[in-house]
């Protein structure tokens, strides 16, 4: 090779080839090395120790006690400005006084890299528009659902109306007539289609919430009287419980504007399952305050208390323990009813529970609507 | 229709992809879908047009087949952000099924032609980059679609292409096969002769204007 070539080839090598280049000296101090290193690394490395570069030897600083002259490339590993290890291919030169370390990638591994991240980023990206299309699609079929399920709740709400009043009308006539295990039954159908007709309204209320079809209608009422009557309607069964009902009111009347029937559907499920959870001999406690902005109520009782792991989802309509923790003839979706009847109020309703002492269920509702 | 993406909005998309600023990008294109731009505009006028230019970059050699790739990776990324529109649309009761073949690993373009089937009421099935010969005969005869789209960039993979469209042509004799792509820039439609039911789609034109032909 011509003289003016070689001197070429060394300039370039030198200056911009991407080669990892380092001379150090023979106590392992780096005294030069090329542009692609420094960039390579994130740093110029003179007068830092090859024990600092390289992650393969991390406790020695002598050269000649790490590698003798290598003939052939040897792998090792380096810190790269990104963080991430880089391996290379070394050789390293025994010039005496001073080391040449010499470091290339090889072609085939870094193609192969390319093409497996571009294989990666497509596969994800098909991934993910099947993921957009599967959700678009049951987000579809979800609707449908939804729709069903107020068709036939719709559908079935008058009939089992019907039935109710039928029922109620030919007790009254046949009273006489009916021998006590006839009433008895009687009782017993009553009670079951009544049943029916509530879980017939919460699919109702269910599927009005999902369609974001809630409506509420306004009215302006003395929070005091509307606890009053609640509590009073549930004494009988708090007391065939064996459960002591209170209520507890500040001395001001409080007029609120809410959707009076709305409010006693939540109260009426959470009264219901405060007396449902609470053992004989129990307490539950009805307790309304306010200050300047909100009004808060809260049903306490001294039942058997929910596990923290159950409160996460308490509220929501998918909850697996809904039906464990609602009284046991219900749909079990009274609380999270309950909860979008209190969102609509603009208000926030919680719960806090410690197992084996019992629950307390609070909902507050801004006071200026 | 007028475009909603001005040369000010253009320029900036295309200055932050070759930066590969995947944030701005997103900011943008957020910006521009809350604006309830149409898709077709977003896609023809931002999205294609960014990256034809970049790709004529890259054939200049004006810039590395990095920044392209991370150009292309950007893009792909901002289709995600318009899959919530793209997929809520109804659908007709008409399939497509859109891949590139072996060894071709560019889909960005294939992707989007996915996306105008659904954007046309179709469902677009997308198989991604280097679909394997066999696994498209298995999905085409699982989906049983209208039309089967087979997308190439990169003209080297001609000859796949070639091999795929005849060993779907012998499998399923009646299945209208849509072609497309950058490659055929270099030539190869002759392919549209060589076989029966084989239609070239130059742009997203001639892609609509196949795709309500098939529906009549």
């Amino acid at each position: 090779m011509p003289v003016d070539m070689l001197d070429i080839l060394r300039k370039y090598v030198f200056t911009e080839a991407s080669l990892f280049l380092l001379i150090c000296s023979s106590n392992g101090r780096i005294t030069d090395s090329n542009p692609y290193t420094k960039q390579l690394l994130g740093f110029d490395p003179l007068n830092y120790k090859i024990n600092d570069l390289f992650l393969d030897f991390t406790h020695v600083v002598e050269p000649r006690k790490i590698f003798k002259e290598i003939p052939e490339d040897k792998l090792f590993n380096i810190k790269t400005f990104t963080g991430l290890p880089q391996s290379l291919y070394f050789r390293f030169f025994d010039l005496g006084s001073l080391f040449l370390i010499v470091g290339r990638s090889d072609p085939r591994e870094q193609e192969n890299m390319r093409k497996e991240i571009i294989e990666l980023n497509n596969n994800l990206n098909s991934l993910t528009r099947q993921l957009h299309k599967q959700n678009s699609e049951l987000a579809k079929l979800n609707k449908l659902k939804d729709q069903f399920l107020s068709m036939a709740a719709h559908d079935l709400r008058n009939p089992s109306g019907v039935i109710l009043n039928i029922a109620e009308i030919l007790k009254e006539n046949l009273s006489a007539q009916l021998t006590e295990e006839d009433a008895y039954l009687w009782d017993r159908m009553q009670k079951n289609a009544l049943f029916m007709s509530q879980i017939i309204n919460d699919f109702l209320d269910v599927s009005l919430i999902q369609a974001g079809q809630l409506s509420l209608r306004y009215s302006s009422c003395s929070i005091a009287d509307l606890l009053r009557d609640n509590v009073r309607q549930h004494q009988i069964m708090a007391e065939t419980s064996g459960l002591k009902l209170s209520l507890e009111l500040p001395p001001e009347n409080i007029i609120i504007s809410c959707d009076i029937s709305k409010i006693e559907q939540v109260l009426n499920n959470l009264l219901g399952n405060a007396i449902e959870h609470t053992e004989k001999g129990g307490d539950i406690l009805v307790k309304l305050t306010a200050d300047a902005e909100h009004l808060t109520i809260t049903v306490r009782d001294t039942g058997m208390g929910i596990s923290p792991d159950k409160i996460k989802e308490i509220f929501d309509f998918y909850s697996k323990d809904r039906k464990k923790l609602s009284v046991k003839k219900s749909s079990g979706l009274g609380l999270a009813i309950s909860q979008k009847i209190i969102a609509a109020h603009q208000g926030k309703i919680w719960v806090e529970s410690v197992v084996d002492k019992g629950s307390t269920f609070s909902f507050s509702i801004p006071l200026n609507k | 229709m007028v475009s909603k993406i001005s040369e000010e909005i253009f320029t900036s998309f295309q200055k932050d992809l070759l930066a590969g600023d995947r944030r701005q990008c997103s900011m943008l294109v957020e910006k521009l879908l809350s604006g309830k731009i149409d898709v077709r505009d977003l896609y023809l006028n931002l999205f294609q047009r960014a990256m034809y230019n970049i790709g004529r970059l890259w054939e200049y050699n004006k810039i590395s087949v990095a920044v392209e790739h991370l150009a292309t990776s950007i893009t792909l990324q901002m289709l995600n952000l318009v899959y919530p529109v793209l997929f809520s649309a109804e659908k007709k009761n008409k399939s497509a099924v859109i891949a590139c073949v072996a060894n071709e690993y560019h889909q960005l373009g294939s992707q989007m032609v996915s996306d105008i089937f659904e954007l046309n009421g179709w469902n677009g099935y997308y198989l991604g980059s280097n679909t394997p010969l066999d696994d498209l005969l298995k999905y085409v005869d699982t989906k049983k679609p209208d039309i089967l789209g087979l997308s190439i960039a990169i003209y080297f993979n001609m000859q796949n292409l070639w091999k795929t469209v005849e060993v779907v042509r012998r499998e399923f004799p009646g299945l209208f096969i849509l072609v497309g792509g950058q490659a055929f820039l270099w030539g190869g439609r002759e392919i549209t002769t060589e076989f029966s039911d084989v239609h070239y789609a130059a742009g997203f034109e001639d892609l609509e204007n196949l795709i309500r032909q098939q529906e009549n």
